[in-house]
């Protein structure tokens, strides 16, 4: 095993800012969408704190684009074409079969190649689809009162709501699946979590011949 | 010139004093600057002389034009001068846009036209049951040509409403005006018919205006016919419009107007003593029905009609001079888009609404997103949180009470509304979507009522209630047929609680009973009126302001509402036809009863905190359980491999 030097203080503050921001706006977007269900704040407090923790989510969005895009690092989350399908399929097996032989990962990860290409598939849709989704729909409703017409135009809060609830489902989903997932990174359980805290990861020492 | 005419009237009210034995009230000589009245008859002479019945025409046409302003009342014409077209009549018997021919299920009975074959009530009859009600003029000059406008019943300051009623009940509309002074000292009756009380004149043989009490229109006046509207004092206020013989519109859209705190009333109240509110936070603020219900060309509140004024300006001040309106007060009152299609209609928007006086934004500013809250509902939807006042919520024709009426329920309340005992527990209102001024769509608090009815023919009218009680009753009580119908618990008598036709067989027999009495095709109906409720009006500190209240599993904007408890089986009612709001809702059979259940998409809404979309919701659900099936059972097996004996190769 070897110590590598994964992510930047950056990219961890913003990934546990990301983090908590989301986790507290399902909690109070779930308070807002179900009181019944739900019973913390209050519907009143529930909508301010819900409003303020989107602000903090779009800013803190804003700011890790501006980053990605001005150290070059973005790069790390974009598929590369060439032998896509094999090492996406690789990445499957390895799920499906290797993780249980104890087998290395089939993807060695370096400073610059930090995601496998099913994860980063899967971060090209959550950040280029569904938080600017999320993040679209949940301006236009906090913004319906300013720009009624607008809002209408699209054919009212209903369908907005509608867009805006479904995606928060899809971002639970994807929570639950990145925490379980974020198990199966690293050598052991917590090295993923770890690694997100420290900077450093461990990874295994052989070159397992599909990696780059 | 306007304050000059006040200046002078002020001195001729209190100039020397005159001699009359009968003193005048005080408060009411306090209040009145209007001139003395000479009182004159149809022939313009003074009734002191001739013994004549007053003629208010002549008496009041001296100053005030009085055919004009009978012209322009339409509390006068009754909507017989709004004659519906095929198109627009509410039900195919409808003949006039107002009482005077449009029918209505509360009072039951239908104006006939001349030449109808099976012909209901006249128009001696119909104006016997209304007449009370009607301020006379309009469509019962056809009557009686004195049958005028009685400018007293609003006017004075204690306008003797019985003896009016009597004097109409026998026909007598010419008295009409003369009955309304009994109890004033000037008039009394006698054997020999009314009679003046000469003492009670001045020496030359005019009233003191002091003694009429003659003044603008106060809302006692308007309360008289509308609902409630007790003269500010310490008395406790009582719901005098609870009367189920006639129904008051108050007992549909709860019209109390006091500004007596609702604990200090004299209504059993349902926790009273924590209703320190008074019963309309306007009146308590000294504000009178015509502050937003004025005359079209009242030069001090400008109620003009918003139609006829230049769009590009924003207040037109170039009113009426007051001695011109003096002379021709407007009685077509500003009125609102709530009511439900009949009298004043042709001016709905003029009233002044809310935001006329005041500005919202500046208050509301602790409410979350209040201008989607301001777009969204009418005022009234927060401040009229409850009606502490009963509500019919239905009327049900289908059945004759022992006493010959409808059997009806009332909301709020837990017993006989006209027993002061009888706890008042509120309404609830419904909200549903009106039109605005603009043309956008609000919510508001409404009443449904319900109305259950026989009709016959084709085209349909509804069945007489000559007919209706021939085939119910035979010398005084139930036919046997009925109690054979009815009679639930065989104790041979038809009780309150049997007294329903929730069966098919008991409609069908009712029915039979119709026909054998002559009725041809008889079947049920009914219909839902919605009312608007725009009084009993809250200030802040009662008005909602619960988030939850409508952000909630339990929100108002979804409660089902009972429209009946027992309808008659097989009818679902519709919404009245000219219905000045749409239901945004299904009406729905659920245990036995008819209720309402709104949806809030159907009026354009999307309430957070609702649930929302199920579909979405269960999609949601379905995904996230999933994905935690799939990571526990992934999980699972790496945990279960963790543990198979170790092939001893090192991976580290």
């Amino acid at each position: 095993m070897r110590r590598v030097y994964l992510h930047t203080v950056y990219e961890r503050i913003w990934h546990w800012w990301q983090a908590l921001a989301i986790m507290l706006l399902l909690v109070t977007g779930l308070e807002v969408h179900a009181p019944h269900t739900v019973a913390l704040l209050g519907f009143r407090y529930a909508v301010f704190v819900h409003n303020v923790l989107g602000l903090a989510l779009l800013l803190n969005a804003a700011l890790g684009l501006f980053y990605q895009l001005s150290t070059g690092r973005i790069r790390s989350f974009l598929p590369e074409p060439r032998d896509f399908i094999s090492l996406a399929l690789r990445q499957v097996r390895y799920y499906l079969r290797g993780i249980f032989k104890d087998e290395p990962h089939p993807i060695a990860k370096t400073p610059m190649k930090r995601l496998n290409p099913l994860q980063r598939v899967t971060y090209l849709a959550i950040l280029n689809v569904l938080l600017p989704l999320q993040i679209v729909t949940g301006v236009l409703i906090w913004g319906g009162q300013r720009w009624p017409s607008v809002v209408q135009a699209l054919g009212g809060l209903g369908p907005l709501a509608t867009i805006h609830t479904l995606a928060a489902w899809l971002f639970a989903a994807f929570v639950l699946m990145h925490v379980y997932l974020t198990t199966t990174a690293g050598h052991t359980w917590s090295a993923g979590v770890l690694g997100m805290i420290t900077g450093w990861e461990e990874v295994e020492n052989h070159q397992p011949k599909e990696s780059q | 010139m306007s304050v000059a005419l006040l200046t002078l009237l002020t001195l001729v009210a209190s100039g020397p004093e005159h001699e009359a034995p009968p003193p005048a009230p005080a408060a009411e000589a306090a209040r009145s600057v209007h001139p003395d009245v000479v009182l004159r008859g149809a022939d313009a002479q003074p009734v002191l002389q001739t013994g004549a019945p007053i003629s208010l025409t002549k008496t009041c046409g001296e100053c005030h034009e009085a055919d004009w302003i009978e012209a322009h009342s339409y509390h006068s014409a009754f909507g017989s001068n709004r004659p519906y077209t095929d198109e627009d009549r509410p039900r195919p018997w409808d003949r006039f846009a107002g009482p005077w021919g449009r029918w209505s299920p509360l009072v039951y009975q239908r104006l006939s036209e001349p030449g109808d074959p099976r012909p209901d009530a006249d128009l001696a009859t119909w104006a016997r049951l209304w007449g009370r009600r009607h301020v006379g003029g309009g469509p019962v000059r056809e009557l009686a040509p004195e049958a005028e406008m009685n400018c007293l019943l609003c006017h004075s300051a204690k306008p003797n409403l019985e003896a009016r009623a009597r004097t109409i009940d026998a026909g007598e509309w010419r008295w009409q005006s003369t009955a309304t002074l009994e109890g004033s000292g000037l008039v009394e009756a006698t054997e020999a018919g009314w009679a003046y009380v000469p003492d009670a004149f001045l020496p030359d043989g005019a009233v003191s205006a002091a003694r009429l009490g003659l003044h603008a229109a106060s809302a006692q006046a308007c309360g008289t016919c509308h609902g409630a509207a007790p003269a500010p004092g310490p008395t406790p206020v009582t719901l005098p419009h609870l009367d189920r013989a006639r129904p008051s519109p108050g007992l549909t859209d709860g019209l109390v107007y006091s500004g007596q705190p609702m604990h200090l009333s004299g209504v059993n109240l349902a926790g009273k003593t924590e209703l320190t509110r008074p019963w309309d936070i306007h009146a308590e603020r000294m504000l009178s029905c015509s502050d937003c219900h004025g005359a079209l060309n009242d030069p001090v509140h400008g109620s003009r009609d918003k139609k006829e004024q230049p769009a590009h300006l924003r207040a037109e001040v170039r009113g009426m001079a007051l001695q011109d309106y003096l002379r021709r007060p407007d009685h077509d009152f500003a009125t609102g888009r709530a009511a439900p299609g009949v009298l004043g209609a042709q001016h709905a928007g003029t009233m002044k609404r809310c935001e006329d006086c005041h500005d919202a934004n500046q208050t509301h500013q602790w409410l979350p997103y209040p201008a989607r809250h301001l777009q969204a509902m009418f005022c009234e939807t927060c401040h009229v949180p409850r009606v502490h006042s009963p509500l019919i919520e239905s009327v049900d024709w289908t059945v004759l009470t022992p006493e010959r009426g409808p059997r009806t329920r009332y909301r709020g309340v837990t017993g006989a509304i006209d027993d002061p005992g009888t706890l008042i527990s509120g309404f609830e209102p419904v909200l549903l979507p009106r039109a605005t001024d603009g043309g956008a769509t609000k919510v508001a608090p409404h009443n449904l009522v319900s109305a259950f009815y026989w009709v016959e023919g084709d085209p349909p009218t509804p069945v007489r209630l000559v007919d209706l009680e021939a085939a119910f009753f035979w010398e005084g009580d139930y036919t046997p047929g009925i109690v054979l119908v009815l009679d639930e618990d065989h104790d041979g008598r038809v009780g309150p609680d049997e007294l329903r036709l929730d069966t098919e067989v008991k409609v069908a027999a009712v029915a039979a009973a119709l026909e054998a009495v002559g009725v041809p095709s008889p079947r049920a109906v009914g219909e839902i009126q919605p009312y608007a409720l725009s009084h009993q009006v809250a200030g802040h500190g009662f008005a909602l302001k619960d988030c939850a209240t409508c952000h909630s599993e339990g929100s108002r904007f979804t409660q089902p509402t009972r429209l009946a408890a027992q309808p008659p089986a097989g009818v679902v009612p519709g919404l009245v036809k000219d219905s000045p709001v749409p239901l945004a809702g299904d009406v729905v059979h659920e245990g036995g009863e008819l209720r309402y259940v709104p949806t809030p998409a159907k009026a354009q809404l999307y309430l957070l905190g609702q649930g929302g979309n199920t579909v979405v919701d269960l999609a949601g659900w379905a995904s996230v359980l999933l994905v935690l099936a799939g990571s526990i059972l992934h999980g699972g097996a790496r945990v279960m491999a963790r543990r198979r004996p170790d092939d001893g190769e090192d991976r580290s």
